[in-house]
């Protein structure tokens, strides 16, 4: 296998757009190229992440992608895998100049949902869970996740205060993002008297739905070291899955999957957590980033909800988790969350983060879920200098 | 080698099977042979064993309650239910299954472990009430 660099990434802000997903795709993957130094026409091939294509009525979104930048003839492919669609993508991009096939691939990842009314959004939400047992009972998203922090509360003795925690951390964090969709502090206050969507998760428990598109480009170390002196390289990628539906699982307190992966992507790497800086984790919902600290290891089985509170993953805490302020509260265009949260960490090791910047990273790690795990794809990448 | 996908590897019942199943008051699901892992999804090799022994059976129309959210916001087909529980329930002989519970507004009304059981009913889903 060789090594894969990241040369260059493009994001957008997160929030509420009035483009197209063709063309906040586009916006993002042009970013990447010139901030690469590379020309469209070096590109061997594209993955790109998006999960509700239905929500503008458009499949086959690659070829529209590649058309707009002026490369049509580049092969184009659109993957899904729910809310890891981007972190699919991206695995595959690196699969793809690991192995040899590829010099040069643009991967990302783009979702445009705010033209949804609430009601069609949680609607379509629900199908990226196992829509017969889970949506087809009634289940929202945010209800898979409530029946997750139910179990962690009744089994750790953890409470609602301590996932206030996560929100109100992650809102700090984003105020330091210019690209963040929420960019505002939030008090407990605001956080334990807002209403709730899924008992015992609340709305400020929640991410938004947001649109947004970021994307990179990977290529060669060899090709990288002479586009740039700080090539970020990909050192660990991998994906795991779990047991689909909830239901059928053993624990709900954990996702199999987030260990699997993680683990997989840190030996990799041949690295452990104590070598990481910092962790762009999926927090869709506050108890998420919770049970990923734990899956990762980071934290032991039912420290994590104390461990936020305690601030050990603020800036300048032991273990940072989400200093780009997270799905939480940067945001989750679904099929780009993976992607952002490759760019965030590629941001932060070239040391571009500005009041966000974790003190001297050289290793970041991404975590990025699909559903409740079904998917969950983890990357640790590094920069040697 | 190939093989004819209408009469090889299909789950031993289908989910339109579980389902006119479910209207005769009825809960088939899947259990492995090997390990005895069960489950109400469909399955024709064991998720957690990898063994390719399943076999289907009747599971029992009660449980209790592992977990469950009050889903106050909805999607489309379950609008007019709110508030409701989307519940996780460990049948009393079966594995844990999905289901929706009607007129609970908080958690006070369904404490953990409650006791509950299957009814059958038009609305869809699959629904349970408190025993």
């Amino acid at each position: 296998m060789r090594d894969v660099c990241v040369v260059g990434v493009g994001i957008t802000k997160y929030g509420k757009h009035d483009l197209a997903a063709r063309e906040l795709m586009t916006a993002a993957a042009d970013t990447a190229i010139e901030g690469a130094g590379i020309d469209a026409t070096e590109i061997d091939q594209a993955f790109f992440g998006n999960a509700f294509g239905m929500a503008e009525k458009q499949g086959h979104l690659g070829p529209l992608i590649m058309t707009a930048l002026g490369v049509p003839e580049i092969p184009a492919t659109v993957m899904e895998t729910a809310c890891a669609s981007a972190g699919t993508a991206f695995h595959h991009a690196y699969r793809d100049v690991a192995g040899g096939f590829s010099d040069v691939v643009l991967t990302g990842g783009v979702e445009k949902v705010s033209m949804l009314d609430t009601l069609t959004a949680t609607t379509y939400f629900s199908y990226g869970s196992d829509y017969t047992f889970e949506g087809g009972n009634g289940c929202s998203f945010p209800g898979l996740y409530a029946t997750m922090a139910r179990a962690y509360f009744e089994e750790y003795g953890a409470t609602e205060e301590d996932l206030a925690n996560v929100a109100i951390k992650n809102h700090h964090n984003a105020t330091m993002n210019p690209i963040a969709h929420l960019q505002k502090e939030i008090t407990m206050e605001d956080v334990m008297k807002s209403m709730k969507v899924a008992d015992p998760l609340k709305l400020y428990d929640a991410c938004p739905f947001s649109d947004g598109a970021a994307a990179v480009i990977l290529c060669t170390e060899e090709k990288a070291k002479r586009l740039t002196d700080t090539p970020i390289y990909v050192e660990g990628s991998a994906r795991s899955g779990s047991i689909a539906s909830l239901q059928d699982r053993d624990d709900l307190t954990t996702i199999p999957g987030s260990v699997r992966a993680g683990q997989a992507a840190m030996k990799q790497a041949k690295v452990g957590v104590d070598d990481i800086d910092f962790w762009e984790v999926h927090d869709c919902f506050t108890i998420a980033e919770v049970v990923a600290s734990e899956d990762l290891g980071l934290f032991g089985r039912g420290k994590g909800a104390k461990a936020a509170t305690d601030g050990q993953t603020a800036l300048g805490g032991s273990r940072v988790i989400n200093p780009s302020g997270g799905l939480k509260a940067k945001g989750h265009p679904v099929g780009a969350t993976g992607a952002g949260q490759i760019v965030e960490v590629v941001e932060q090791l070239w040391g571009e983060a500005g009041g966000r910047q974790v003190d001297g990273a050289m290793r970041g790690m991404t975590h990025n879920v699909g559903a409740t795990g079904g998917t969950v794809v983890c990357h640790v990448l590094g920069r040697r200098n | 080698m190939s093989g004819d996908a209408h009469t090889a590897g299909r789950p031993i019942i289908s989910m339109q099977e579980q389902q006119e199943k479910l209207r005769d008051k009825e809960i088939w699901g899947f259990h492995c042979d090997a390990c005895d892992h069960e489950q109400f999804a469909p399955m024709v090799r064991c998720p957690k064993c990898h063994k390719k022994q399943i076999s289907s059976r009747q599971f029992s129309n009660t449980g209790k309650v592992v977990s469950y959210t009050i889903q106050t916001v909805a999607a489309e087909s379950f609008l007019n239910e709110t508030p409701f529980a989307y519940a996780i329930v460990d049948l009393d002989d079966g594995p844990k299954i999905a289901c929706w519970i009607p007129w609970i507004s908080k958690p006070e009304e369904l404490p953990l472990g409650a006791k509950v059981q299957y009814v059958s009913s038009y609305k869809p889903g699959v629904q349970f009430e408190k025993v």
